[in-house]
């Protein structure tokens, strides 16, 4: 395996059931991406950059699938958002040399809610959760314009951690054409970005949502991503009962928490449900893989 | 003999061009004077095919029509390939082919036909809901390599079906090699000693258990290429009955592989060497299935 992989395993303790093969995993995404794309009649990707180390590992998997030239990213600051980020976004685009722009949100996102009949938030966690998912909402209608003007698809970036937590915006940072992460645990992505060379600050640094100033995921969640990836994939993938999680050892209130999110959030990982009516009805008995009709 | 393995991605529903690249293959196989070439399960089709699939299948007489015509070679081909096939009574099976062409004639022969009986609907898998179980397990005779199995994907993971192909022959000598197709998603990427998916690795654990316990030479193709979420592992082989690889595929990527194997060899060699004679307890498997079988409320 690639040294920084493993150093990695070493440095965070990253049980083996939570490791990849790195090499494995790039290949496959690398040529889910390139056939998914191209199959479908299109020939680009536009993702959006943050700086974070989930939609840098999107990123550096499409340049590589679809070469850096067909390979868009969009940085899309908010007037709080930390000058950090912005440069380690503008580190992958220039280890990347991919086209690039830079789509500053504070006045589109600041003009909504100047609108006297928009209200206030009920308190100070209501308003930035709110004006969080509203700019993670802003981002999502620029990456859908560019993919109009660009004729690309745009690249998800959520992982399976935030996924499964329900951890994210709906059809804010969670909308996407197609998405190369959603069955990597938030762990995992560290091992694919030290594989794939994404700059290590973007390694270094606390995951953060960068909702609001100082914001960290694991703050907010109250654990550290290893101790929450090695529920989930008790829970999940080995489809362990929470009983057994906290007898062989787990934290009871973690393996609560998360048994609860991930049950609570199930209406995030799903299309809007459909009542039927007819006889075939869209995903029930009308049912096509997404390659079909092209 | 020479086989080649075409370890493909065929297009989803893309049936006209799949026919194509297999005209093309086949032709290629031919001139090359190679002896028998196997495409993976569905490689006419595209394996997700869902709501799809009634459109997409076709009769075995239609099929060979559509392979007809491919510029002959010196001596005959076999071809082994994998189709939606419709039945005389209009059922859906996910079905593969072993057929023959000959030097002198357009038109290739059916020689023998396989319909999937055991169709995993389970966890990522739902293929009972389009297509229907096949109902017979035969072993043939191929002009190339005698006593023969041809199994699909699932099939190979109910060793029911690979004794029975095993004692499936005159004085119950079965097949003497077995010829698996299949369409295996990749996934179980923890890995991490060598660059392998844990379903190949149950794939190369089972080709070399048939082949050794059932001393036949296992020839296995599966594809490749990316349909909706899954990327398929590929890693298509061939295992002698002492457990050697005479072939490896790559894993994701196409590829079309030939190898000279003298079967005859490989198999008087194991024979010798481990003469168990499988059919000596076919009457006492059968009596045993019937009374099992018969017994509703164990």
């Amino acid at each position: 395996m690639n040294d920084r992989v493993e150093a990695l395993w070493a440095a965070e303790s990253i049980r083996p059931e939570l490791r990849i093969n790195t090499a494995v995993v790039e290949k496959m995404l690398v040529a889910f991406i390139a056939d998914e794309v191209t199959k479908v009649g299109f020939g680009k990707i536009v993702v959006g950059l943050s700086g974070g180390i989930d939609s840098a590992v999107s990123y550096y998997l499409a340049a590589k699938a679809l070469g850096p030239e067909n390979t868009h990213a969009v940085l899309m600051p908010y007037r709080t958002s930390s000058q950090a980020s912005l440069d380690d976004a503008m580190a992958c685009v220039d280890d990347c040399h991919t086209p690039h722009v830079v789509v500053d949100i504070s006045d589109q996102v600041d003009a909504y809610y100047a609108q006297a009949v928009v209200p206030a938030g009920r308190d100070d966690a209501d308003d930035r959760l709110r004006r969080g998912n509203k700019m993670a909402r802003e981002r999502m209608t620029i990456l859908y314009d560019f993919s109009q003007h660009l004729n690309a698809l745009v690249l998800g970036t959520s992982n399976k951690t935030e996924l499964l937590l329900g951890y994210g915006t709906l059809h804010g940072d969670m909308a996407s054409a197609l998405n190369p992460l959603g069955d990597l645990y938030k762990t995992q992505i560290r091992q694919l970005a030290a594989h794939l060379g994404v700059p290590q600050p973007i390694l270094d640094k606390p995951p953060t949502a960068d909702l609001f100033v100082g914001q960290t995921d694991e703050s907010q969640l109250g654990y550290p991503y290893t101790a929450i990836d090695a529920v989930l994939i008790e829970l999940i993938d080995h489809r362990r009962p929470a009983e057994h999680l906290v007898a062989v050892g787990h934290d009871e209130a973690l393996v609560q928490r998360v048994s609860r999110l991930v049950g609570r959030t199930q209406f995030k990982r799903r299309l809007p449900v459909i009542a039927k009516l007819s006889e075939r009805t869209i995903d029930r008995d009308f049912r096509y893989s997404r390659d079909w009709g092209y | 003999m020479k086989i080649t393995l075409a370890q493909i991605a065929p297009g989803l529903g893309r049936v006209e061009e799949n026919l194509a690249r297999h005209r093309e293959l086949i032709a290629a196989a031919w001139a090359e004077g190679v002896d028998l070439l196997v495409f993976p399960e569905l490689s006419v089709t595209g394996y997700l095919l869902r709501d799809d699939t009634a459109r997409v299948a076709r009769s075995t007489e239609q099929l060979i029509g559509e392979l007809r015509g491919i510029a002959p070679g010196d001596k005959p081909l076999d071809v082994v390939l994998g189709f939606i096939e419709l039945s005389a009574g209009r059922q859906c099976y996910n079905a593969a082919v072993y057929l023959r062409y000959e030097p002198g004639q357009a038109t290739p022969v059916l020689v023998h036909r396989h319909r999937k009986v055991h169709l995993p609907t389970y966890g990522m898998f739902d293929e009972r809901r389009y297509v229907n179980p096949g109902q017979r397990l035969a072993a043939f005779d191929s002009p190339v390599l005698g006593r023969a199995g041809l199994l699909v994907c699932e099939d190979l993971w109910h060793p029911a079906t690979v004794y029975t192909l095993s004692v499936d022959g005159p004085g119950f000598e079965g097949m003497g090699v077995l010829l698996g197709i299949a369409n295996s998603p990749a996934r179980g990427v923890d890995n991490t000693e060598g660059f392998t998916t844990a379903n190949l690795e149950t794939w190369r654990r089972l080709n070399r258990l048939y082949a050794e316990i059932f001393g036949v030479l296992v020839v296995h193709v599966q594809r490749v290429g990316v349909e909706d979420q899954y990327i398929f592992t590929g890693g298509s082989e061939i295992v002698t009955p002492s457990g050697d690889t005479l072939l490896a595929a790559p894993l994701f990527d196409e590829a079309i592989l030939s190898v000279e194997i003298d079967t005859e060899l490989w198999l008087r060699a194991h024979r010798a060497s481990s003469p168990r004679a499988l059919g000596e307890s076919v009457h006492v498997v059968r009596r045993e299935l019937e009374r099992i079988g018969s017994e509703v409320y164990r």
